[in-house]
């Protein structure tokens, strides 16, 4: 296969992989809008006194920064992982040109939503989201009724789209299992999430869809019902990425540990803990709202299944590198699934005391969550995520592996990327602690060396990723140059055909 | 049974019974009036004392006059605060020392957040269009000004939406 054709696989797909590369590359693209967006802001926090007249370029930023975040790169990535767990496991995706429509589509009426420039923030809460008058305008340049409900129509035309996409997955996941088989374990835990993104994302679009028929049908929206529906949606998302990614350190890291993974059973039990929990505990975003006690214990019960999920993850995860020989970590691939790892681990122990009724309000809406869920960020999601990349490129081009060369570099770039931003994290959440709150462009000077901390640390922090990224591609571009035509990797028909023949071949 | 080939269901078991505990301890807590931990935060009427409840039940059937935004009931301050873009109403509220304070905080236009850190403790509430919230503090035992916060994002402005609780002698 030419490299063009492989190219013309990946804007309309024909197989898996051409539906692997085309959601990693348009998750990268919306990743990579979100990272310019935050360095804007960065930027901007380095002052502690941004008059009201920044507050439009600065709050654009930030939701572009949200929204290209959350909806575009957490929203297609995970479709990027289950179609690569899906082909780790012998299974195809059948409905590819389907895919590519919900792809493309999603992505365009995203950017039509985006360019009437938002500024409400990326949860949209009401009224602000639907204002437009002398204080407030919740898009820039989508000022009037019909242009404002046009926009919330398309965001709810993506959602749609990309719920779409996860319940062909499903779909083409049971349509191709092998009968009496059981899914491998980074399957097994994308099929279940992508049944909670099918179940949880529809929430997203009835909140937009709601505020469409507000501006077209002149319907009334309730705050505190709005919110509801919206953190349904709002806390698990926060999963989309992570849960996947569980499954593939789950498959990696006991490759790189040179043994079988601690306890399977823990494994695939967790799936369901942690899928139907994500579904349970979205209240715990609320927990400064006026809404009755009861569904405050609640949340502390659920979110406290979910995080003995989390931690028994951890303990799985932890012990099989323990009681292993030796890990691998000098493959870039085992590196990153460790720095996932540890990352999620340094990340959830700032998670453990939000919960707690009686102690969420000393950090609700102050840097504290934002250093916790933005550590998660850079740490799990964007690690592993570079981990599965990493595979995709070795799987892609078959017989290809890194040269040792580039692999200390990718090597040194991670460590390049996860420290300064772990420094990044944690100032968040002292800052946070000691009082500086959210989304301000004003603030005490007290807090300016913290933001100056956090956004010189992370300009030093960014080239790591990139040099982690292009020396990974460059290296599998200089492979692939060297090859007249590529050998295409193995089918997962004809990976079943090999290991029939082995087993013919061992048995006699 | 051989404990070590039933080890992972054990310690699966053992994990979740962890978790009942733990919770069974919060909602015992509750119930018996142990703790008021889990109302802390929460802007709800029925998380009030009791006597704030009466003062703010005075309060809203014999509302003061015109302009005048707070009175003393039963020894409680009783203050009536008002979020909207971009100010606080009353935007400085002039209290005792060491003397109980009931806010009833209205946001008519936008979600409001109300975030004021006092040296004994955090008030960090939401304001929600059409649902009045309430919170209960005592204030600190020594005179000195504190400033409050919208921490909830209301538009362009809404980091300069402050106020002041100057605590007198």
């Amino acid at each position: 296969m030419k490299l063009l054709d492989k190219i013309k696989n990946i804007i309309i797909p024909k197989d898996t992989l051409g539906v692997v590369w085309l959601y990693t590359l348009g998750s990268v693209f919306w990743l990579a809008v979100a990272g310019i967006a935050a360095m804007n802001l960065r930027t901007y926090l380095t002052y502690p006194a941004n008059s009201p007249s920044v507050g439009e370029l600065y709050y654009s930023a930030l939701t572009i920064h949200g929204w290209s975040g959350i909806f575009g790169f957490v929203q297609f990535a995970p479709a990027a992982i289950i179609a690569f767990a899906m082909y780790k496991s012998k299974l195809s995706v059948i409905h590819t040109k389907l895919m590519a429509l919900y792809f493309w589509l999603g992505s365009i009426f995203l950017a039509i939503a985006l360019a009437g420039s938002p500024d409400m923030g990326w949860y949209m809460y009401p009224p602000l989201a639907i204002e437009s008058n002398s204080q407030f305008h919740a898009f820039l340049f989508y000022t009037t009724p019909a242009l404002m409900g046009m926009a919330y129509l398309f965001l709810t035309l993506t959602f749609i789209l990309q719920t779409a996409s996860y319940i062909t997955l499903i779909v083409d996941t049971y349509a191709t299992k092998p009968p009496n088989e059981k899914l491998n374990i980074f399957a097994a835990y994308g099929v279940a999430f992508a049944i909670v993104i099918a179940i949880t994302l529809p929430a997203l679009a009835a909140s937009t869809l709601w505020y469409t028929l507000h501006f077209f049908a002149g319907v009334p929206v309730n705050p505190l019902l709005w919110a509801l529906l919206f953190w349904f949606y709002g806390h698990p998302v926060v999963y989309y990425v992570p849960f996947p990614l569980f499954g593939a350190l789950y498959y990696y890291i006991p490759q790189f540990a040179g043994r079988p993974l601690y306890s399977e059973k823990w494994a695939r039990w967790n799936i369901y803990l942690l899928s139907i929990g994500s579904m349970l505990i979205w209240v715990h975003h609320l927990q400064t709202w006026p809404l009755p006690i009861g569904l405050r214990i609640w949340v502390n019960l659920s979110t406290l299944i979910l995080a003995s999920g989390s931690g028994l993850t951890v303990l799985n995860l932890g012990l099989t590198i323990l009681t292993s020989q030796k890990y691998n970590w000098k493959d870039p691939v085992g590196m990153g699934a460790l720095i996932a790892l540890v990352g999620f681990i340094l990340a959830g122990v700032q998670a453990l005391v939000l919960p707690e009724n009686s102690i969420n309000p000393i950090f609700h809406n102050t840097y504290y969550v934002v250093g916790h869920f933005h550590l998660m960020i850079w740490t799990l999601i964007v690690m592993g995520f570079v981990t599965v990349f990493l595979d995709m490129l070795k799987t892609t081009f078959a017989g290809f592996n890194f040269s040792e060369h580039a692999s200390k570099w990718m090597r040194i770039g991670m460590i390049w990327w996860t420290a300064p931003f772990l420094g990044v994290g944690y100032t968040m959440s002292v800052a946070g602690y000691l009082g500086l709150l959210r989304r301000m462009i004003a603030y005490p000077t007290f807090f300016q060396p913290f933001n100056f901390i956090e956004s010189f640390l992370a300009e030093i922090g960014i080239p790591g990723l990139l040099i982690t990224l292009s020396i990974g591609i460059f290296d599998t571009l200089a492979y692939a140059s060297k090859q007249t035509v590529f050998s295409q990797p193995p089918s997962p028909s004809s990976l079943t055909l090999i290991k029939a023949e082995e087993e013919v071949k061992k048995n006699g | 049974m051989d404990i070590k080939e039933h080890a992972e269901e054990i310690w699966f078991i053992i994990m979740l019974l962890l978790v009942a505990t733990f919770f069974t301890w919060n909602v015992y807590y509750i119930l018996t009036g142990k703790s008021f931990s889990l109302r802390y935060g929460l802007p709800c009427f029925s998380g009030l004392p009791p006597e704030a409840q009466e003062a703010v039940k005075y309060f809203e059937s014999h509302p003061p006059p015109a302009g005048q935004y707070s009175e003393v009931v039963n020894g409680i301050l009783v203050v009536n605060l008002t979020a909207v873009q971009y100010k606080w109403v009353p935007n400085v509220i002039i209290v005792n020392k060491s003397e109980p304070v009931v806010l009833i905080i209205n946001s008519p236009q936008v979600v409001t957040g109300f975030y004021l850190r006092l040296p004994n403790g955090i008030i960090n509430v939401n304001n929600v269009p059409g649902i009045p919230s309430y919170v209960y503090f005592v204030t600190p035992n020594q005179p000195g000004n504190y400033t409050w916060r919208d921490a909830e994002y209301a538009g362009y402005a809404s980091s300069y939406m402050t106020g002041t609780l100057e605590v007198v002698q």
